[in-house]
């Protein structure tokens, strides 16, 4: 998957998540700057990606994730290792 | 060695002036390993109180390794679990039978810093995001480090790592070397001055408040020692901390913050992002995220998200609560904990709920509700602090000295004057550093902080002269 098919999806899940279509992303997007993200959005969030990507997000790489570029990049790096 | 005397920032200092004097790795975590050994030893008994510490230490290592391994994924759970019963045995938490407990006295100063060290390594370690094998000598010098096993802060083993294992190890430049002895100055002026004199005050408020007083006298106490005892916790709590983020900084041990000026916040909420921050974050992370993620799994309804997620701030924040201390009075202070943040949710869901989406936002931006908020959030902290620093037979003699009138009356005057006095404080603060020399606030230039410093400097050899008193760090018990 390139990054921008990943980035599409991506907004589609957040749009989803925050019930929100005019959320638009970028890699320094944060949580203090998206209405409604607070620490449940973000674990409905981590739960929607996991099951849309069909990947696991582990505990220390959900503290290190900063912005949406750090997430996207972490989907990238799992998508590209081949199971 | 007490880790709030002059002493210890002496052996501190030693210490980063040799951890310094090489680049090598080999002699940086010699150093460091030397000090934190040095530093055991100077404040357990004899050989036989450092048993269960160290039993505790290398079984802990020993699950890290084996979660390293794929093969013993499995053991997983059964290890969790063994390690937190193995923890609150050695702590001697009420709820175990007494006769299971160790019959001799043995040191339990830093168990519970090491314990969340190494539960968040253990997890990491299956999850196979910890890097690489594990040495030995750099787990000790993680999980047994001096200047954060006393209270902290938790810092993860990755941060650490990054810092400490680097081959190349960056030169001390006298900018860290300025601030992180202005960080010192700071901290100690905190803990051995401002959490002295507010300790004074409460304590001396306790000693007057008796059934024979005035009700007016009565109600004057009774505000000194409840509103007084948090702002003692954060000086006594923090400067400690100031003092240890300083040090470690010499050394290359970037430790986390734990401390974000926690009377700003203007929920119960956001005062725990703000309090003690490294022990809210890893019980965030290592456990309410964990516990949401797999009830929203069972309830996948929307409907029912709001209030899974009230359950997992309640678990997870009377944990934060009842991790402080073993005895009913501290289960007691995580239930008060725990409800005040899962209250504090429910409150948000309901407002949210109730009101047009610009009305709660216009509601939320209001510096009047906010303020008070803030004074609302204070005031609790200050409410659930009584079980934190009382027992229970205490806690029913003082109520027996105010009627129901007075007691309402008392909480009333706290919320109003927390409110004032923190507006007023934030007030103040932001006029303050909009007070600038060529664009840059004056309080934060560098011949600015010189001057602060020194002046604290004196204030504290002045007050210690005067009235040396002992101000141990509160959070080395827990």
């Amino acid at each position: 998957m390139d990054e921008h098919a990943l980035y599409v999806k991506l907004t589609e899940i957040f749009r989803g998540v925050f019930d929100d279509d005019e959320i638009v992303l970028n890699p320094q997007l944060t949580a203090d700057k998206t209405r409604g993200w607070d620490s449940l959005k973000h674990v409905r969030l981590m739960l929607t990606v996991e099951k849309s990507f069909g990947v696991k997000i582990a505990t220390a790489e959900m503290i290190r994730m900063k912005n949406v570029g750090d997430l996207a990049q972490l989907i990238g790096r799992k998508l590209a290792v081949p199971r | 060695m007490d880790s709030t005397s002059l002493k210890f920032i002496e052996f501190a200092l030693l210490v980063c002036l040799l951890y310094n004097l090489r680049r090598e790795l080999w002699w940086r975590q010699a150093i460091l390993l030397l000090a934190n050994m040095f530093f055991l030893g100077t404040i357990g008994g004899g050989w036989k109180g450092y048993l269960p510490l160290a039993v505790f230490v290398v079984t802990g290592y020993a699950a890290v390794r084996l979660m390293q391994r794929q093969l013993w994924r499995p053991l997983f759970f059964p290890v969790v679990v063994a390690f937190i019963f193995v923890f609150t045995w050695l702590k001697r938490y009420t709820f175990l039978p007494r006769s299971i407990f160790l019959p001799f006295p043995y040191l339990t100063l830093g168990l519970s810093y090491i314990f969340f060290r190494v539960m968040h390594m253990i997890v990491d370690a299956k999850e196979e995001t910890l890097p690489d094998a594990v040495g030995f000598v750099p787990y000790l010098n993680y999980t047994l480090n001096f200047t954060s096993i006393v209270s902290g802060p938790i810092q993860l083993y990755p941060t650490f790592a990054s810092a400490q294992l680097d081959q190349k190890q960056r030169s001390l430049s006298l900018a860290i070397c300025a601030k992180g002895l202005e960080r010192v100055i700071i901290g100690f002026f905190k803990l051995r001055v401002l959490s002295a004199i507010f300790s004074a005050v409460q304590h001396g408020a306790i000693l007057q408040l008796t059934a024979s007083q005035s009700p007016r006298e009565k109600l004057i106490g009774a505000v000194l020692v409840v509103a007084s005892y948090p702002i003692y916790l954060y000086f006594n709590f923090s400067g400690f901390i100031d003092m240890m983020i300083g040090l470690a900084s010499l050394c290359h041990l970037d430790l986390p913050e734990n401390f974000n000026r926690p009377f700003s916040a203007a929920s119960f909420i956001e005062f725990w992002s703000r309090w003690h921050m490294t022990l809210s974050n890893w019980l965030k992370a290592y456990v309410y995220t964990p516990l949401v993620k797999e009830l929203m799994s069972k309830f996948p309804s929307p409907k029912v998200e709001p209030f899974l997620g009230v359950l997992g701030f309640f678990v997870t924040f009377f944990l934060v609560g009842a991790w402080h201390g073993q005895t009913s009075e501290f289960l007691f202070f995580g239930l008060l904990v725990g409800g005040g943040v899962a209250l504090n949710k429910l409150f948000q869901i309901t407002l949210a709920k109730a009101l047009p989406r610009k009305q709660y936002r216009a509601l939320d931006q209001s510096a009047i509700y906010i303020a008070f908020c803030r004074g609302l959030t204070f005031t609790y902290f200050g409410f659930a602090l009584i079980w934190f620093w009382s027992r229970w037979v205490q806690i029913r003699q003082w109520a027996g000295t105010l009627t129901f009138a007075q007691e309402v009356l008392l909480w009333m005057l706290i919320w109003l004057g927390s409110t004032i006095t923190l507006a007023l404080w934030e007030g103040v603060r932001e006029i303050a550093l909009r007070i600038k020399w060529d664009e840059n606030s004056i309080l934060l230039l560098p011949p600015v902080r010189v001057a602060w410093a020194i002046y604290l400097v004196l204030v504290t050899a002045i007050a210690l002269s005067t009235a040396n008193v002992s101000t141990p760090v509160l959070y080395q018990i827990f």
